[in-house]
């Protein structure tokens, strides 16, 4: 029982690593969510790796190194595969993530440096719902988002 | 010189791609089978859908072997496992040939023949040999293709030049040149590492067809240097008959196999031999199975017949046959974990999805400048990767449905029952590559209609013949069955659906409107292979 859910977590584990790597990506932010990007690559890089890192420790303690070290690079392909297809199907489940990640930035980090790159899609973008059908999920005890900039993150949001 | 590089980078991988594609398409598509040889087994040899025995009994099906085969030099039982409940007996006949027979080695009561080679007789040995057994050819072809993978793997990186943006980018609504180039990065960036080891270990194990001078190099100073070099890796052992009679009470079997398995730990054993039956110099051989260990194991032992002692020992120990069984071991995946068998599976169809995608952006990138040079070459690419893609899960999914169709016993033109089923499949799959070729605009979409439609077909013929559907197998615990069911349908939803999508591109867009001057053959492709097994 503990092993099955030893290797349940080292999928996750890969899979929520991989999610905040992809995060740091311009264009997957803008898939998943219209808020400004936080300038948080290092934060989100050494946690994504982290937690792959912690995705392997789970399975050298449930199956050892030589199973451990397959299982982990297999884990890994499979995890990034279902991100990969998470971002390009289902992308807004990615959003209470981006929006813990973006709601814990220090404050000002967002409005310190809005993305450099072209303003976010019109609402009728490919691979993202309209607005009107995103029920936004936020983490329990987080504050309300604000209302959303409509636009390009102006500097004084 | 960076940019002539990465061209001639490109132009490597675009090539190597291109010739042998086909082939190595055919190898990923029945590796991935063969991770579920024997589930594949089980769903096509009704009468060995049972569970494995608690407890064996090797002593009783002794007499009856002996029986069976009067002066047999020697028989040897590979010994049932969870994927494989019945004990695989095999002996020589008088005039010398192998004969094989199952048994449940609980009751100890023979099986009748299948009459089919099914995974591990037929899907198997197509992965590694091709069945070309001319001198040799099949090992060499595939060989090759393990080289080209890894040729292929790194030009690929090279090429790709924006592998870590692109890391995760799939966007199934672009245009299809660029969704399945996608798919493409995708499948070999991610499982990059699985693909090169599975290729590379490929080779190591058939080290002594491609390196067939190696023991004469290490063993040059002995008188028959690859017996010696066998000997030592895999402890061989022999001992002379005596030409005299052995006692008639021998020392039991069951036992010796209880004494070995609790010399490793309680690790099962997988096969034991008897030699020289009957003979005072009878021995006994039971080797270690792989259950536990990546590392397939080479563990030996080898007792006199008529007073149990061990007579010999083998262990694998030297750091070179451990690194060799090690990658073995990794590629042949025969220990027990259900999870990385699942793995194996799920990278061996990513391995699918990435050659087929290939030749797709291959084509579609290239079509349209080659019809208007006139080049005849792109039909016949076409072709073959349409007979070498969806082909061959058509010929396979025939392959099952003729197991279910032909009762036991059949005979036809000479041809036993497990030859038609072989034939039918490589009738069905010569027919998808003229069907290509003759109807290059359709070939897609009707072979994969033919694909979801073959699918359920063997859903349905295995409830009907065997009275094992779904609802039996899961309720009582066949998950061979009914995890070969469930693959059954779910490809079948998954070719329906992709035949869906390809119909509405075709009567959607017969001309695209930029390219309406140029060749109008409006030939659907499929953005990726249907992800599921027959």
């Amino acid at each position: 029982m503990v092993d099955v859910l030893l290797l349940l977590g080292s999928f996750l584990a890969s899979y929520l690593g991989f999610a905040l790597m992809a995060l740091t990506l311009d264009r997957h932010w803008r898939d998943i969510t219209d808020r400004p990007k936080p300038d948080r690559q290092l934060v989100l890089r050494i946690g994504g790796y982290g937690l792959l890192v912690a995705a392997f420790a789970m399975v050298f303690v449930s199956d050892g190194p030589s199973f451990g070290a397959l299982l982990w690079i297999l884990g890994l392909g499979a995890a990034a595969y279902a991100l990969a297809m998470t971002l390009a199907w289902r992308a807004e489940w990615l959003r209470p993530l981006a929006h813990v990640v973006s709601q814990s930035a220090p404050a000002g980090a967002a409005a310190a440096s809005p993305s450099p790159r072209r303003p976010p899609r019109p609402p009728s973008g490919v691979g993202t719902p309209p607005p009107g059908a995103r029920r936004v999920a936020r983490p329990p005890g987080a504050p309300p988002p604000g209302k959303r900039p409509p636009q390009r993150p102006p500097a004084g949001d | 010189m960076k940019r002539s590089f990465r061209l001639s980078m490109a132009w490597l991988h675009t090539w190597a791609g291109v010739v042998i594609g086909s082939l190595l398409f055919i190898i990923f598509w029945m590796g991935s089978l063969s991770v579920f040889d024997r589930e594949i087994d089980r769903w096509m040899m009704p009468d060995t859908r049972f569970h494995a025995p608690e407890t064996i009994q090797l002593d009783g099906i002794a007499d009856d072997i002996t029986a069976l085969a009067p002066g047999s030099p020697q028989w040897g039982i590979t010994l049932p496992t969870e994927r494989a409940p019945m004990g695989r007996i095999f002996y020589q006949d008088t005039s010398g040939t192998f004969q094989r027979k199952y048994a449940n080695l609980e009751t100890g009561t023979f099986i009748p023949d299948q009459g089919t080679r099914a995974g591990t007789g037929f899907l198997y040995p197509f992965h590694y040999s091709l069945h070309i057994r001319w001198k040799g050819v099949g090992y060499w072809l595939v060989g090759l293709a393990a080289l080209a993978m890894m040729a292929l793997l790194v030009t690929g990186v090279i090429i790709h030049s924006r592998i870590f943006i692109d890391f995760f980018t799939f966007r199934p609504k672009k245009k299809l040149p660029r969704s399945t180039l996608d798919l493409h990065n995708l499948s070999g960036v991610l499982f990059l590492p699985f693909h090169f080891m599975i290729a590379f270990s490929g080779l190591v194990i058939f080290m002594n067809i491609y390196f067939p001078q190696g023991p004469n190099l290490a063993y040059g100073d002995t008188d028959v240097p690859r017996s010696e070099f066998f000997a030592d890796i895999y402890g061989r052992y022999s001992r002379d008959k005596a030409e005299a009679p052995g006692p008639e009470d021998t020392a039991s079997l069951d036992a010796m196999l209880a004494q070995s398995e609790a010399a490793w730990d309680d690790t099962p054993a997988s096969f034991v031999r008897v030699w020289h039956p009957g003979d005072a110099n009878s021995y006994f051989e039971v080797r270690r199975s792989g259950a536990r260990t990546v590392h397939y194991p080479r563990q030996v032992f080898y007792y006199d017949l008529a007073s149990g002692d061990i007579i010999n020992e083998y262990s694998d120990s030297s750091p070179a046959v451990h690194t060799q069984r090690f990658l073995s071991g990794m590629h042949f995946i025969l220990y027990d974990h259900w999870v990385l068998r699942w793995f194996y599976f799920v990278a061996g169809i990513a391995g699918c999805v990435l050659i087929a995608t290939g030749f797709v952006y291959w084509m579609e990138t290239r079509r349209k400048k080659h019809e208007k040079m006139g080049l005849k070459g792109v039909r016949i690419v076409h072709g073959l990767t349409i007979g070498s893609v969806t082909g061959i899960l058509v010929a396979t999914l025939a392959f099952f449905v003729i197991n279910r169709l032909l009762p036991l016993n059949t005979e036809f033109l000479g041809l036993s029952r497990a030859a038609l089923e072989i034939a039918v499949f490589y009738l069905v799959w010569v027919a998808t590559f003229a069907h290509a070729f003759f109807r290059p605009s359709r070939a897609w979409l009707e072979q994969t209609w033919v694909i979801a439609g073959l699918s359920v077909l063997a859903f349905v013929l295995n409830g009907l013949t065997t009275g094992d559907h779904l609802f039996r197998s899961i309720s009582e615990g066949l998950w061979a069955v009914a995890g070969m069911d469930l693959m059954l349908l779910f490809s079948a939803v998954v070719a329906a659906l992709m035949a869906r999508r390809l119909q509405k591109k075709q009567t959607s867009e017969p001309v695209p409107i930029k390219q309406a001057a140029a060749a109008p053959s409006p030939a659907p492709r499929v953005p990726k292979p249907e992800v599921a097994h027959g």
